[in-house]
């Protein structure tokens, strides 16, 4: 078991990632909440895929810095050294995700529940998107330490 | 000192897939598999760096004991679908009910009408005084039966604990005991049970082709296959209370056990005896020291002083699934700190293990 001050920073990373993914939840529903449901491929196509991609990009990193320096903390409690890996983002795989979880979660639920149930398609599509990018944003920190470990460093 | 593995730290309301992926494999990751953190949408588990080798802490084999008893026999979406259920049972255990019970699995509804018989006014009072206060609460559409154990010193909580393992046992056993629900300690909530003790059939008795008929009706009760059944339940759980006040018999349904406060007895547990034969007060049929249902574990001299294992209805095959399924109850018995009452039943099973002279599974599947 990990000693209590290592504990303690463990605990003290996880409210950090929380926070971090709470901002981009905020900034994610924003987004989410411009869309044209009449014309989502089109709205998604036309910029929105691209912030929240950026938002992926930009959390990604800040979560991957903070995993870094907490497993530099965390190794300096435990009376060990380490020197972390930075993670690099798969963009191809995060389009693709965003991809299905906005556009492809909006036509499902249309196709699901038929014609005027765009606004309820739009809620379930910023619910998937949010918990999309909260994965990926959290991958920062996760990759930081599953691939230290696999690197043997 | 470098860095050997990394353990998954689950969120405080963690859902059922990450702590299913728990339960199945463990929080620790050191081998090659730990290149990959497998996460959902919508996953909040992080990763914990380790320093050094370490096994898996308590609570985390308790959750893999709890996957292997839940899935046992499954594979695939069965055995995820199953863990499902039963960790929203889990989550949905209220504070009280904590100390005693791992989840609600089964006992879901009788957990909500509790809940409501709770607050209801309909309360009837079958007993009271010295021994156990047993109300029948009526709520609509539903009926619960609520036992305060007499006593103190913690003779209460001893009562209560083996009125909730013999119902436990009986579940495993698909043996038709009041499902026990329990969130005090010198207390349980049980299932309604809505048939006439046998006590009060042969109180109903006028006439001798009255008689006779009861004579067959017990019987045929207690030679049924749940019949059997129960004479497993009854030896294994050491129940010496199985009088007449304490069965229940519909026209039409299996005979139905109740009253379990004095299984497990101090006195019996730990020594593997067979019980002895003896004719019921009644006379209508025979009994013994674990109730009439054990004699077809049994034989020896009606009344007489000494008695041994019979031939008994089990299989081997009944043997291994009974066994299966004791060992499946242990987190459960763990966790009202009565290992001791499960270890004794498997003794007793161990015991009329080489008796079983079965020809049709009662437990086992054909």
């Amino acid at each position: 078991m990990a000693n209590p001050r290592a504990r303690a920073l463990t605990a003290a990373h996880r409210r950090e990632l929380n926070q971090l993914v709470r901002i981009a939840a905020g900034r994610t529903r924003t987004i989410a909440a411009g869309a044209d449901v009449m014309a989502i491929a089109d709205w998604w196509a036309a910029g929105a895929d691209r912030r929240v991609l950026e938002l992926v990009i930009g959390g990604h990193r800040a979560a991957a810095a903070l995993g870094a320096r907490y497993l530099r903390q965390h190794a300096a409690a435990s009376g060990a050294t380490v020197d972390p890996v930075t993670p690099r983002l798969d963009l191809e795989a995060a389009r693709a995700s965003l991809f299905i979880t906005s556009v492809g979660a909006f036509m499902t639920h249309l196709r699901a529940h038929g014609a005027g149930s765009e606004y309820s398609a739009q809620r379930s599509m910023t619910n998937q998107l949010i918990a999309s990018v909260q994965r990926q944003i959290l991958n920062g920190s996760r990759a930081t330490l599953t691939e230290t470990f696999a690197a043997g460093r | 000192m470098a860095i050997v593995g990394w353990r998954r730290v689950i969120s405080d309301s963690p859902c059922d897939f990450c702590v299913g992926l728990l339960a199945q494999q463990g929080t620790i990751y050191d081998s090659e598999e730990a290149a990959e953190f497998e996460a959902h949408d919508g996953c909040s588990c992080t990763a914990e760096p380790i320093w050094a080798r370490e096994t898996e802490p308590p609570e985390v084999r308790l959750l893999q004991e709890a996957w292997d008893r839940v899935t046992a026999g499954l594979s695939g979406k069965a055995a995820v679908r199953a863990w499902r259920k039963h960790w929203r049972a889990t989550q949905a255990v209220p504070e009280a009910a904590k100390p005693f019970h791992l989840d609600l699995d089964g006992i879901e509804d009788l957990a909500a009408t509790v809940g409501r018989a709770k607050l209801s006014a309909d309360r009837v009072r079958l007993r009271g005084g010295g021994s156990a206060v047993v109300d029948v609460v009526n709520v609509p559409g539903a009926r619960v039966v609520f036992k305060g154990m007499p006593g103190s010193r913690g003779r209460e909580v001893a009562q209560a604990d083996a009125e909730q393992a013999v119902s436990m046992m009986a579940r495993a056993l698909r043996v038709g005991a009041p499902r026990v629900y329990r969130d005090e300690p010198g207390a349980v909530w049980m299932d309604h049970i809505d048939a006439p003790s046998v006590d009060r059939l042969i109180a109903g008795v006028r006439t001798p082709a009255e008689r006779a008929r009861l004579e067959a009706r017990l019987k045929q009760a207690i030679d049924s296959d749940d019949g059997r059944r129960l004479g497993l339940l009854d030896l294994l759980t050491e129940g010496n209370d199985r009088h007449t006040g304490n069965w229940l018999l519909s026209a039409d349904g299996p005979p139905r056990p109740i009253d379990h406060a004095y299984s497990f007895g101090d006195k019996f547990v730990g020594r593997v005896d067979p019980p002895l034969l003896m004719r019921d007060p009644s006379g209508l049929f025979t009994t013994s020291t674990r109730g009439p249902f054990a004699t077809h574990y049994v034989r020896g001299d009606v009344d007489g002083h000494t008695g041994e294992w019979a031939h008994n209805p089990l299989t081997r095959a009944d043997v291994v699934e009974i066994r299966r399924r004791l060992q499946a109850l242990r987190p459960a018995y763990r966790k009202l700190g009565r290992e001791v009452w499960l270890d004794h039943a498997l003794d007793v099973l161990a015991a009329i293990e080489p008796h079983a002279r079965g020809t049709r599974n009662l437990f086992a599947r054909s």
